[in-house]
C-alpha cells in the first residue's frame, strides 16, 4: 500500500470502492493502520488546526484564556491566517476525545505564556465556548530560545499522544472509571496547564 | 384471602432483589446489567464546562452486544459498537473501524478479584431509593477511603440494575462529572434496523477516526524495564505493562497502567535518542484527568490518570530509572 493511497484517504479523494478496500485492509493490518496514523498526525502537525464553528473543544478554553489575558506589549501584530499557506476550503475535521486531546498540543502551545501570566486564576475558571472561527493576533516577538520552543512543542505532542493512549489502554481493559463511556461519546476535552516548575 | 396473601408473598419473592444483597453484589450486578440488557433512551452528560445529549440504543442478543450512540447536539455524530468493533460515523459517510478503542459499557464488568481490590480502597454505601428518568432506582455510593482517588454515586434501576445516573465525586463532595438518563425503556427485543446509521452518504462534512490504537510492540525490540515506581498510592497495582518504540526511531517508551479496580493511571517513561531537551516539570488538567511529567535522569516520565493531582504527582515523584533489571511480568 503506497503512501499516496493513504494520502488520498486522508484527503477524502478515494472512491467508495477504494475506501471500503482500504478500510478492510487496515482492519487486517496493524502496520498499515499505524502508517495511516503516523501520516495523519504528521499532516495535522504540518497543516495546523482550525476551529469548527460551535464545536466545544480545547480551543474554547484556550481562546477564552487568551481573550482575558493581557498581551505582551508589542507594536506589531500579525493575523494568523495570513501566515498560513493557502489550503482547500475543506476544514480538517476533529472529533472525539482523542482528537480534542491531540488538538491540545497546538492549542496549549499558543496559550501557555498568557495563562502562566494569569497565575492561579486561570485554573478552575469558567471557560465559555467559541462561537465562530477565530484568527488570533500574534504578537511578533523574538523567542528567547528557538530550541526551547521546539522542545516544548514536542513535549506537548508527547503528552497528547499519551492521553490518547491512556484512554485507549484503560478503556479497552474496562478500567478508567464509570464515566469514560459518556465522556468518550460526548468528546469532552478541556486541557489546561495548571502549574509549572523548573526541573 | 389466604390465596391473595400467598400470591403477594410469592410476588415479593419473585421481584428482582436488586439491592437486597450487599452493596458489593449490587455493584457486580450493575456491571452485568449495563452489558447484558436491552435498553434505549436519552443520556445527558455533564463534564467540566460542557453539556451533551445523546441517544443510546443497546442490545444484547445471542451473546452479542450491539450499541448505537447518537449525538443530539451540534453536528450529527454516531458511534456504532458490535462487541469490540467500533465504528465512528460523522457526516459525509466516512467510517473507520478500530479494534479496542472505546470504553466497554456504561459500567465496567467486575470480577470477584477486582471487586475485592475495590473494596479495599473504597467503601460501598447504600444511598436508598430515588427516581431517575421516571424509574425507581437504588443508590450506591463508592466512597474512597483515602485522598488518592475520586468517588462515585450510582443510581441503578431497581428492576434491571442498569445504571441510570452516575456521578464522579470530588474530595469536597462536589460533582465533577455526571451522566444521567432522562428517559429510558427496556424493550424485550430491539430490531436490527435500530442499529443502522441515519447519516446519509454524501452529506456535507467530513469524518475522521476518533481514537488511534496504540502502536503494537514490534518484534526485534528489546523489552527491558526502564522504570521503577517507589511510591504507589494504596490499592494501585500494575495491570498492564509494555515497551514499544517511539515513532521515527526516536527511542523507546515503556507504558504501565496502574489500577485500583475502578480508576486507571498510566505511567509512560520515554528514553529518547539523539539530542533531547530537558522536560519541564509540570501538572496539567483535562477535565478530571491530571497529567504530571518530569525528567528522571535520562527518562522522560509522564503520569496520566483520572485521579487527583496529588496522586499523579506522588507516582511521578516516586519514579526512578532501573538500569539493568528485566521487566517483571504484569500480575
Amino acid at each position: 500500500m503506497s503512501e499516496e493511497t493513504l494520502s488520498a484517504l486522508l484527503d477524502g479523494e478515494c472512491s467508495p470502492e477504494e475506501l471500503d478496500r482500504l478500510l478492510a485492509e487496515m482492519e487486517r493490518s496493524p502496520q498499515l493502520k499505524g502508517a495511516y496514523s503516523r501520516l495523519r498526525m504528521a499532516r495535522e502537525a504540518a497543516e495546523g488546526t482550525r476551529v469548527r464553528k460551535g464545536q466545544p473543544c480545547i480551543c474554547s478554553g484556550v481562546m477564552a484564556g487568551l481573550d482575558e489575558a493581557p498581551l505582551p506589549v508589542s507594536d506589531k501584530v500579525t493575523d494568523l491566517d495570513s501566515r498560513r499557506p493557502a489550503r482547500s476550503g475543506r476544514w480538517k475535521p476533529f472529533a472525539g476525545f482523542a482528537v480534542a486531546a491531540s488538538m491540545g498540543a497546538a492549542a496549549v502551545l499558543v496559550a501557555m505564556p498568557q495563562v502562566q501570566q494569569r497565575g492561579s486564576q486561570a485554573a478552575g475558571s469558567f471557560i465559555p465556548q467559541v462561537s465562530s472561527p477565530v484568527s488570533l493576533p500574534i504578537p511578533v516577538v523574538r523567542p528567547r530560545n528557538l530550541q526551547m520552543v521546539s522542545a516544548e512543542a514536542e513535549q506537548e505532542d508527547d503528552l497528547s499522544g499519551y492521553l490518547m493512549e491512556h484512554n485507549s489502554a484503560a478503556a479497552s481493559r474496562g478500567m478508567g472509571g464509570t464515566l469514560s463511556y459518556a465522556r468518550f461519546a460526548a468528546h469532552n476535552a478541556v486541557y489546561r496547564p495548571q502549574s509549572e516548575e523548573q526541573p | 384471602m389466604r390465596g391473595r396473601a400467598l400470591l403477594g408473598v410469592l410476588g415479593l419473592a419473585l421481584a428482582p432483589a436488586v439491592f437486597a444483597a450487599d452493596p458489593a453484589e449490587f455493584l457486580v450486578r450493575i456491571g452485568e446489567a449495563a452489558r447484558g440488557s436491552n435498553y434505549q433512551g436519552v443520556i445527558i452528560y455533564r463534564g467540566d464546562d460542557m453539556l451533551e445529549t445523546m441517544r443510546v440504543t443497546h442490545r444484547f442478543r445471542d451473546g452479542m452486544e450491539h450499541e448505537r450512540v447518537q449525538s443530539l447536539n451540534g453536528d450529527p455524530r454516531e458511534i456504532l459498537k458490535e462487541n469490540n468493533k467500533v465504528i465512528c460515523l460523522l457526516p459525509k459517510d466516512r467510517k473507520l473501524t478500530m479494534n479496542l478503542p472505546t470504553p466497554k459499557a456504561l459500567f465496567p464488568a467486575l470480577s470477584p478479584e477486582r471487586l475485592q481490590q475495590i473494596t479495599q480502597v473504597y467503601e460501598l454505601r447504600d444511598l436508598g431509593t430515588a427516581r431517575v428518568a421516571g424509574r425507581n432506582c437504588q443508590g450506591l455510593a463508592i466512597v474512597p477511603r483515602d485522598q488518592f482517588r475520586y468517588g462515585y454515586e450510582i443510581w441503578a434501576d431497581q428492576d434491571s440494575a442498569v445504571p441510570l445516573k452516575v456521578s464522579m465525586i470530588g474530595r469536597e463532595g462536589e460533582v465533577l462529572e455526571q451522566m444521567m438518563f432522562t428517559e429510558i425503556e427496556f424493550p424485550a427485543t430491539i430490531p436490527d434496523e435500530a442499529f443502522r446509521p441515519q447519516l446519509a452518504p454524501g452529506e456535507t462534512r467530513q469524518v475522521v477516526q476518533m481514537v488511534e490504537n496504540p502502536p503494537l510492540p514490534q518484534p526485534g525490540v528489546v523489552v527491558r524495564a526502564g522504570l521503577q515506581l517507589d511510591r504507589l498510592p494504596p490499592g494501585y497495582r500494575v495491570a498492564f505493562r509494555e515497551m514499544r518504540p517511539l515513532p521515527n526511531g526516536r527511542g523507546t517508551v515503556e507504558h504501565l497502567v496502574l489500577s485500583d479496580g475502578l480508576s486507571a493511571i498510566s505511567v509512560f517513561s520515554a528514553r529518547k535518542t539523539g539530542a533531547v531537551a530537558p522536560v519541564s516539570q509540570r501538572v496539567s488538567q483535562m477535565g478530571t484527568v491530571h497529567a504530571y511529567r518530569r525528567q528522571v535522569g535520562t527518562l522522560h516520565v509522564t503520569v496520566v490518570g483520572e485521579a487527583p493531582q496529588e496522586t499523579v504527582r506522588m507516582i511521578g515523584d516516586g519514579a526512578k530509572p532501573l538500569a539493568t533489571a528485566e521487566a517483571p511480568a504484569a500480575p
